[in-house]
């Protein structure tokens, strides 16, 4: 097949983070030395060259970058200290902006002054429609003065709608991307059902546990407690959003539409989940903070936005928690909510745009990756 | 100081010399020949108990594959019989310091327990000490007394008493039948003066336990290129090749390129020149040590520079030599002590992990740590001399002071003895110039 060269590319993905791939001299050590790679999957190198020849469709159309996790072990072992781990990060972020429809994915990621812009735009209209809105619900009056309890409500379900389109659209995306990279439909008429079968399992298993995750960092993290290692931190991080997330759903069901007080379970789990993020979070962010490892060590504007974005909505929730508990009325409770809300609802539209994004693309990477095997 | 030791240096040793050379490896050995022969007087100083360097404990040389120790070891007697040149063997030069147009220099001699000047080199002592340990030169691969001659063909043939494993049970005193052990021998500052100054102070290995990667620490049959010439070598530790955990003979041989040299997350970022050559010329040595092994050499690039060096290469590769184009990342421990190595091949874009029983890592070449006070201001970045002016090759920037062989950077033998040439005319042009001057003075 032939393919597109692109000879302005590396210039196009420094714009993304790219470091020193030009120093590249293609020995190889990087793909060796990844726990992850077989004969199945052969990067970061196969990515890099790709890099190095301007074949910017071949790039985006390869399941590989969503197969590394970033331990940094090639980086550390790299004989020209090219970045190599660095690299697939960005070509991570390079495929975000492309398989995004709205195309403010790349602003974001180019440019730190246009997340700043963006995030406060969308702030405003949030807080705008919050507090003008004169739709009233079932809630208790008292924390409710500032943003009406309906309002969250409608303005919620309407930003899950916006979020579910947004991530089929990325799902639809990608799909069409891998497939021409695997030669079109025909790669997933030919697979059989048993691979089907074992290919699913085998995504669901990753999701749950993030087994590859800690084999990717099993020779980087070996001297380290688990609850620091890498694995455990993005777990705690994912599952607490996952949590939190299920906590505002069944609150929405159970208080909002059935009308109950308040539903013990949801409030249960909305603790837990809020605790397990605010660990995954904290150790996140101080790891990035000291940036000891190889893969903490250069963080993008990016990354902090999501952790402190992250910091700010636990630390609202919990806020919140206590006042609802105590039931305390006072005008900064007023204000935590609307800003909690506000966080909640900024993460969502922003982050299906670029990093909630990889819960669709890494589950499709490794759904490819399994049916190849 | 004792009484023989200041004799000594006030009667044997001369105080003035044209020349002092720094290293008696063949570089160092070189030059030293090519100025005695027009008539110089040259001290050559050696931190190890003999001269020859590293290349006496060579087998073969690329890529004519001549016996390394027949052209060494007439070299060394050379100098040794030489009327002109004094050796100066377990001396270190710690200082050198300019001092009205000459050169000051401070030498330190090592005990070795023995008397130089009494001792016959009969080995007498060796066969009566009970005492073994791993030989140095054997690259740990054999084993020698804690009293001996350093190795057959060593020059000077004198015993050296190593106090690191020596129990003092006196019983090579006893046997010695000239005297010559002496237990309170103790370590001599000297010092002479010297007209100009040839450092030929060579190379050092870096660790193969550098890359945790290649678990070398872990494993018994990760060899180096020094322990594999051993091997091969004719006199060596065992007559033939075995690998080092069980004495079986190896039927998969890995070389792995590039294993120390050309990787900046080891500090060496730089070619050592000589791996793949000597790799080469190993593999084709083992293909007639071994003939049943498969041999594979894992590399980078090779880099078959040198006249005749290209041939050499085909030569190996029609020979069955089996090249992996591909860096190796990881060795790791697999039962029966064997090794599996992980790379990634270039040629097919696949990872791959193949067992092999013996694996050699070719170790990047760097400067000798120890650098003399006073001489720190020659060396570059990378450690090694510096020669700052190319239409004088051999001039390291301080007036008198000439460098030859791998101590201006990685070279092969030939380009090494050339290099030593180089610096003995440097530095005979610089004598002779300083002989006119004084005569238009007087």
């Amino acid at each position: 097949m032939a393919h597109k060269v692109n000879p302005d590319f590396f210039k196009e993905l420094q714009k993304y983070g790219a470091g020193d791939i030009n120093d590249c001299f293609n020995c190889g050590n990087c793909t060796a030395v990844c726990n992850l790679t077989d004969a199945n999957a052969a990067f970061p190198r196969s990515m890099i060259r790709r890099i190095q020849l301007g074949m910017e469709d071949n790039l985006i159309e390869a399941p590989e970058p969503w197969l590394c996790y970033y331990c940094g072990e090639c980086t550390d072992t790299c004989p020209r200290q090219a970045g190599p781990g660095e690299t697939m990060a960005t070509v991570r972020r390079f495929a975000v902006s492309k398989y995004d429809p709205t195309g403010l994915a790349g602003l974001m990621y180019r440019s730190p002054a246009a997340t700043m812009i963006v995030t406060l735009v969308i702030s405003i209209i949030l807080t705008l429609f919050l507090i003008g809105s004169e739709e009233s619900g079932s809630g208790p009056d008292w924390i409710f003065e500032l943003v009406p309890y309906g309002a969250v409500h409608t303005l919620g379900l309407i930003i899950s709608v916006l979020l579910g389109i947004v991530l089929v659209a990325g799902f639809v995306n990608i799909a069409r991307h891998f497939l021409s990279g695997v030669g079109g439909v025909g790669f997933l008429v030919k697979r059989k059902p048993a691979q089907w079968r074992k290919a699913a399992v085998n995504v669901f298993c990753e999701i749950i546990t993030m087994k590859r995750h800690g084999e990717c960092q099993k020779d980087t993290e070996i001297d380290k407690p688990k609850i620091l290692r890498q694995r455990f931190v993005h777990w705690c991080i994912m599952w607490g959003f996952f949590g939190l997330f299920a906590a505002t759903v069944l609150d929405y069901i159970f208080i909002y539409l059935m009308g109950w007080e308040i539903f013990i379970p949801a409030r249960i789990l909305g603790t837990i989940a809020g605790i397990v993020m605010l660990y995954g979070v904290v150790v996140a962010i101080i790891k990035r903070f000291l940036g000891k490892e190889t893969c903490s060590k250069s963080s993008f504007m990016a990354d902090w936005w999501l952790l402190w974005m992250l910091f700010a909505l636990t630390i609202t929730g919990f806020w919140l928690e206590v006042a609802v508990t105590v039931e305390a009325s006072n005008v900064v409770n007023d204000i935590v909510l609307l800003l909690h809300t506000v966080l909640a609802m900024d993460l969502i539209i922003l982050l299906a745009l670029t990093k909630i994004a990889h819960m669709v693309y890494r589950p499709v990477a490794l759904l490819f990756y399994y049916l190849k095997s | 100081m004792s009484e023989t030791q200041g004799q000594r240096v006030n009667g044997h040793i001369r105080e003035r010399f044209d020349t002092l050379v720094v290293g008696g490896g063949i570089a160092g050995l070189e030059s030293a020949l090519d100025l005695a022969e027009q008539g110089y007087r040259v001290l050559v100083v050696e931190k190890e108990a003999s001269i020859g360097g590293k290349m006496i404990a060579l087998s073969k040389v690329f890529p004519t594959l001549d016996c390394s120790s027949c052209i060494t070891t007439p070299k060394m007697s050379a100098v040794a019989h030489h009327e002109n040149i004094e050796i100066a063997t377990h001396t270190s030069v710690t200082a050198i310091e300019e001092n009205a147009g000459t050169h000051r220099v401070e030498l330190v001699r090592r005990p070795t327990y023995v008397d130089e000047d009494l001792c016959i080199g009969c080995s007498l002592c060796e066969e009566a000490c009970p005492i073994e340990y791993p030989d140095p030169f054997e690259e740990g691969l054999g084993s020698i007394r804690a009293i001996a001659v350093p190795f057959t063909n060593a020059i000077p043939q004198k015993a050296v008493l190593n106090p690191e494993y020596c129990i003092a049970c006196g019983a090579c005193a006893k046997v010695c039948p000239t005297d010559a052990v002496k237990f309170d021998q103790e370590q001599l500052i000297y010092h002479v003066d010297a007209d100009s100054v040839i450092i030929a102070s060579g190379f050092t290995l870096n660790s193969v336990y550098l890359k945790p990667q290649y678990n070398a620490a872990m494993s018994r049959n990760t060899i180096t290129p020094m322990q594999l010439e051993r091997l091969l070598a004719p006199h060596g530790p065992y007559g033939r090749v075995l690998r080092p955990s069980d004495g079986k003979v190896p039927d998969s041989i890995a070389f792995v390129l590039c294993a120390g040299s050309r990787d900046q997350s080891i500090g060496v970022p730089y070619c050592s020149r000589v791996c793949c050559m000597y790799s080469i010329k190993q593999a084709i040595l083992l293909s007639g040590a071994v003939p049943l092994a498969d041999i594979t050499i894992y590399y980078m690039d090779i880099r078959a520079f040198g006249k005749g060096h290209e041939q050499f290469y085909k030569n190996a590769q029609a020979m069955g030599i089996n090249f992996v184009n591909g860096k190796v990342a990881r060795i790791d421990n697999i039962e029966n002590n064997d090794m599996s190595l992980r790379i990634e091949n270039l040629e097919t874009g696949q990872v791959e992990e193949n067992r092999h029983d013996l694996v050699v890592l070719a170790q990047g070449i760097i400067p000798q740590p120890v650098k003399p006070d006073g001489l720190n201001a020659v060396a570059g970045d990378d450690g090694f001399v510096e020669r700052p002016e190319i239409h004088r090759p051999a001039w390291t920037g301080m007036e008198g002071v000439f460098v030859a062989g791998v101590a201006a950077g990685p070279k092969d033998i030939v380009d090494s003895i050339m290099d030593a040439g180089a610096a003995a005319a440097e530095a005979s042009g610089f004598l002779s110039r300083r002989e006119e001057k004084g005569k238009m003075f007087f």
